[in-house]
């Protein structure tokens, strides 16, 4: 039994199912989505703990299939696999992954228009979702990547807020934007790559990360110093894929799209966004864009360090301006992340592994921070933070899973992001000394973003939740503000302890991803610096 | 006169061995001999005949075909004719394509209620078949010009058919303008090839004498003739009677016209860049791509009308079909006949939807579609995924088509490093960008506004939504197993 597939296509089974079922049945689908993702969140488990902690830096759980095989005449073959697996980086975001789809069926609880759409819909973007993190042909994940585009225009479109045409459009006009020009570098690299075997040219990932498989002379080879238009290839390379996943993380100045799209979004869709989507572009610029190209990932990280100092600050100091409560939060995710990159450009074991950590902790707590915007909402379609006043006397149990959330995220000790952002900023902090990538400012600025994500959280708190209870609603608000419903808190619950065990037992954690990450950072940035010294671009981007 | 007897005699002995590789075309003669005569004797009492005969007579002459691989890169008819493996995929396609279209026309409005009768229709649909097999193999400038003049005039009585209303009179008048005007450029081009290198054939003999000639006299005539090829292609700037004549044009028609002659017209200029190769194709071929890309899908932007909206984008489409040719090697033409496979199936889809809709609300702008995602799901879901083949997004076989083309001009690139590629690949992604900025108005439409007035829905089109059910099923087919198609290039 392949476990992989099985989590990737399990979805797509029932799928079908829901499609061929008669909506008369119409309540049965949110009870197949439901039993579709505890079913997979079971195989995440078993993934879990048939997952070799203290091996290799391998891939486990490994599936090869031939897929696409041409012959391109005189030029060989084109081979393209159905080639999955999973190993220190992916495991942790694929278990993620099916929790927060978990908590995310039940969160669809509140559709109640076009069910059957709505549940194959989201059934087709989960699969494809699991299929981003185990793919490791890069034309495979590049099919599931944009497989999930589709979908969620329509469950933004269709079931979204008022403004939910322009936010569905703007998403998908984004990723397309920057996916469409990473195709055409995929095609570059495909044609700069050989599988050692056969020979044949190759979208296997493992075999473009390791620089004996490029073709002596071709464009991406890191032996010679190659340029399309004038630029260095490898550089543009990166550059490319960077930008795509750089609009899904996103990064400022790519981040527009976010706000919309998150605000208009249904709660488990903005859950879905905040809690995975933007993890894909976390693991593809650390597995793709790092991996293939670890030369100019050193000869960026200045300038990828810079711009995730900025996500945070930016992002943090729109949160502290923003008066619609979802909104707020849509900005924390662009600060949070921003960590995230920060992490990655230290090219230090701890700044990575926190790197990683926060994105496995921001999946958690924003699905958490989605889901309560959207137990407010749901109750009187209201969120803006003037209109509400003690709510804390009014919805105790609530507001105590907002706490939780809230101090969580601002990273107070005990919790995972606290873990998650000291981790990244020891790791920027020992840049400088270990390997002089990473000035010592960036992790002071960084840490000034975690003094403004407290003052927004802190400041919510005092004026939504403390004080005499006012609604703008008046009587009729405080009649529908009823506290905390079973399912609310059998989503709640867990996400709350996952944080707080997370935060306890960080080892749960780490023991999954560090000696592939120990391994990976450490060969990243032997192979880059080899390559970097090799090439001798002329001018240099550090400042 | 005596001497000249062993040559009789070889030559009626080559045509009568021709013969054999010709059937296919010599039964499309005779399936529209027997439409005419099934037109005139039962066509009056049986109303379904004609498309019934049609549809099984091509159904048999495209299962003929698919023998003729054994066959392949034969020369016959004294060189008229080429049977190259491209040609004979090509000719399965516009047997299959012309099915679907067959299918397609039997429920379409305009030609069942037609006061001329149907029965015509169908013979054309033959007799343009046959010219379009013969544009596949032509390696003759003689049979080039014969094919292409063949084609067009089945087209232009095609495009006239319904010529009640003025606006079909009108596209039509357009139609055999431009075309006029494109043959006759194309014969000047022609009679100047000939002039240059004293042979009508495409073969290599052909091509070495081009390479002697004078360059400016050969790139005049090879542009001049390039008219005749461009005009079906709808290349830029022979791209201006697209939009006009499809908005004029039935639905059935336009599912023929906007797919199957510009298979054929990529088919042609295969076979003649490989008779002028010394001349500069790629640099030429990559301008014209990115000007007819660009050009192509910035125009659909500001269309409401869905048939001129897929006019210009079938524009783009050729645009894109340019920049496989430009790449100029086995991996371009591979790129190439693939794409064409899947644009021609997701265009006739998208077409017959147009149609079924068009037949229900009487309107074929996309602001009518409003909510009828809810009313008709299953045709509604179906446009969806044919429009993102037409985009490029996986898993439809546009998506492999696009990475195929990509990959072809991206290897040109790599042999002749000029970056003209490289601004072709960047053109092409942006213009991807762009396709989705108007495609998608479509899916706004139909799933996410609301329906405003009361839809009365008509009866059950069940042929249609079968012919819509299977393109669409093909085009996702193909696109997760394309070696279903590319396995015929092998070996």
């Amino acid at each position: 039994m392949s476990w992989i597939s099985t989590i990737i296509f399990l979805p797509v089974v029932f799928l079908v199912i829901i499609l061929l079922l008669p909506s008369r049945f119409r309540e049965w689908y949110r009870y197949i989505t439901l039993g579709t993702a505890i079913l997979q969140a079971g195989i995440a488990c078993i993934i879990y703990l048939r997952f070799d902690q203290a091996g290799s830096d391998g891939f486990q759980f490994l599936e090869k299939v031939p897929w696409i095989h041409l012959s391109l005449g005189n030029l060989g073959r084109l081979e393209i696999d159905y080639f999955l697996g999973v190993d220190g980086l992916s495991a942790p975001l694929l278990i993620l992954s099916a929790v927060v789809m978990v908590a995310a069926a039940i969160s669809s609880w509140e559709i109640k228009e076009n069910m059957k759409g709505y549940f194959a819909l989201f059934l087709l973007m989960d699969a494809a979702i699991m299929g981003v993190f185990c793919a490791l042909d890069f034309f495979l994940f590049y099919v599931f990547y944009e497989l999930m585009l589709l979908p969620l225009y329509f469950l933004i479109g269709m079931w979204g807020g008022p403004r939910r045409e322009y936010a569905a459009l703007k998403f998908f006009l984004y990723t397309l934007f920057g996916s469409v020009f990473m195709l055409l570098v995929i095609v570059g690299l495909y044609f700069s790559v050989t599988d050692p075997v056969s020979g044949a040219y190759t979208f296997n990932m493992l075999h473009m990360m390791d620089a004996a498989n490029f073709v002596p002379g071709a464009v991406f080879s890191p032996e010679v110093v190659q340029t399309i238009l004038g630029v260095p290839a490898r550089l543009l390379g990166f550059a490319v894929i960077f930008i795509a996943f750089a609009i899904k993380v996103p990064v400022v100045p790519l981040h527009t799209w976010l706000p919309d799209a998150h605000v208009e979004a249904p709660t488990p869709i903005s859950i879905i966004l905040a809690g995975l989507l933007l993890k894909i572009g976390g693991y593809g610029i650390l597995r793709i864009c790092f991996g293939i190209f670890p030369d100019s990932a050193l000869y960026f990280s200045w300038f990828i360090g810079m711009l995730g100092v900025i996500s945070i600050l930016y992002g943090a100091l729109n949160a502290l301006a923003m008066k619609d409560l979802k909104k707020l939060i849509a900005y924390s995710s662009v600060s949070h992340m921003g960590f995230v990159l920060l992490g990655f450009a230290s090219f230090t074991t701890e700044g990575t592994s926190g790197a990683l950590l926060q994105m496995v902790s921001h999946g958690i707590l924003s699905t958490m921070l989605f889901f309560l915007v959207g137990v407010l909402y749901n109750r009187v379609h209201d969120r803006f933070i003037p209109n509400f006043r003690g709510l804390a006397s009014h919805m105790p149990h609530y507001t105590a899973f907002v706490m939780v959330a809230f101090f969580a995220s601002l990273g107070l000790p005990g919790f995972s992001a606290f873990i998650a952002e000291a981790f990244t900023l020891i790791g920027t902090f020992n840049s400088q000394s270990v390997n002089g990538l990473l000035p010592r400012w960036m992790a002071i600025a960084g840490s000034l973003g975690i003094l403004l994500s407290a003052a927004y959280f802190l400041w919510t708190l005092q004026r939504m939740f403390f004080g005499t209870t006012r609604f703008r609603g008046g009587e009729a608000w405080s009649k529908q503000l009823i506290d905390l419903r079973p399912h609310e808190w059998a989503v709640l619950l867990p996400m709350a302890l996952l944080t707080l065990m997370l935060g306890i037992f960080p080892s749960l954690f780490f023991d999954l991803s560090n000696s592939a990450l120990a391994n990976m950072v450490q060969e990243l940035f032997e192979t880059g610096k080899r390559h970097l010294d090799s090439l001798q671009y002329t001018n240099n981007l550090r400042f | 006169m005596k001497e000249l007897l062993p040559h009789i005699e070889k030559g009626v002995q080559e045509v009568l061995g021709s013969l054999g590789l010709f059937l296919p075309e010599l039964l499309l003669g005779g399936l529209f001999l027997v439409l005419i005569l099934n037109d005139l004797v039962l066509g009056k009492r049986y109303k379904n005949s004609s498309p019934l005969i049609a549809f099984l007579g091509i159904l048999l002459i495209t299962g003929l075909t698919l023998t003729q691989f054994e066959h392949a890169d034969t020369v016959f008819f004294g060189g008229m004719l080429h049977l190259t493996t491209f040609a004979l995929l090509l000719k399965v396609l516009f047997g299959v394509g012309m099915l679907f279209v067959i299918a397609f026309s039997v429920r379409d409005f305009p030609i069942r209620h037609n006061e001329k009768g149907w029965g015509e229709f169908f013979s054309l649909l033959a007799a343009v078949l046959l010219g379009l097999n013969l544009m596949a193999m032509a390696g003759n400038l003689l049979m080039v010009l014969l094919s292409i003049e063949m084609v067009s005039i089945c087209s232009y009585i095609l495009v006239g058919y319904t010529t009640r209303e003025r606006l079909p009179a009108e596209s039509a008048m357009k139609y055999v303008l431009f075309g006029a005007v494109c043959s006759a450029v194309m014969l000047y081009g022609i009679s100047l090839l000939y002039g240059l290198t004293g042979s009508l054939q495409l073969n290599g003999d052909f091509a070495a004498r081009l390479a002697d000639a004078d360059t400016l006299a050969v790139g005049l005539a090879v542009f001049a003739t390039l008219a005749g090829f461009g005009f079906k292609l709808s290349m830029f700037p022979l791209h201006f009677w697209v939009p006009d004549v499809y908005e004029g044009s039935t639905n059935s028609v336009l599912a023929f016209l906007s797919t199957l002659p510009k298979a054929a017209g990529a088919g042609i200029l295969i076979q003649f860049m490989h008779a002028s190769y010394g001349f500069d194709w790629a640099v030429w071929l990559a301008v014209l791509s990115i000007i007819t890309m660009t050009l192509g899908n910035f125009q659909a932007l500001w269309q409401d009308n869905l048939k001129r909206m897929l006019g210009y984008s079938s524009i783009g489409h050729s645009g894109f079909l340019l920049m496989g040719l430009a790449a100029f090697s086995q991996t371009g033409e591979k790129a190439v006949f693939y794409y064409l496979v899947i644009y021609t199936l997701a265009n006739i889809g998208a077409f017959v939807i147009i149609g079924l809709l068009a037949s229900i609300l009487h309107s074929e702008n996309v602001n009518s579609y409003k909510g009828l995602g809810f009313k008709m799901p299953v045709v509604s879901v179906c446009f969806v995924i044919l429009l993102m083949s037409l985009i490029g997004i996986p898993p439809a076989g546009g998506f492999v088509a696009k990475f195929l083309v990509f990959s072809a001009a991206y290897e040109a690139f790599t042999v002749n490093g000029s970056a003209l590629f490289i601004l072709m690949l960047i053109a092409g992604a942006v213009n991807t960008v762009v396709a989705l900025f108007y495609y998608l108005k479509i899916p706004l439409q139909l799933f996410l506004r609301k329906s405003e007035g009361i839809v009365v829905m008509a009866r059950q089109h069940l042929l249609l939504k079968a012919v819509i059910v299977t393109l669409t099923a093909l085009t996702i087919f193909l696109g997760i197993f394309p070696e279903v198609v590319m396995r015929y290039f092998e070996g």
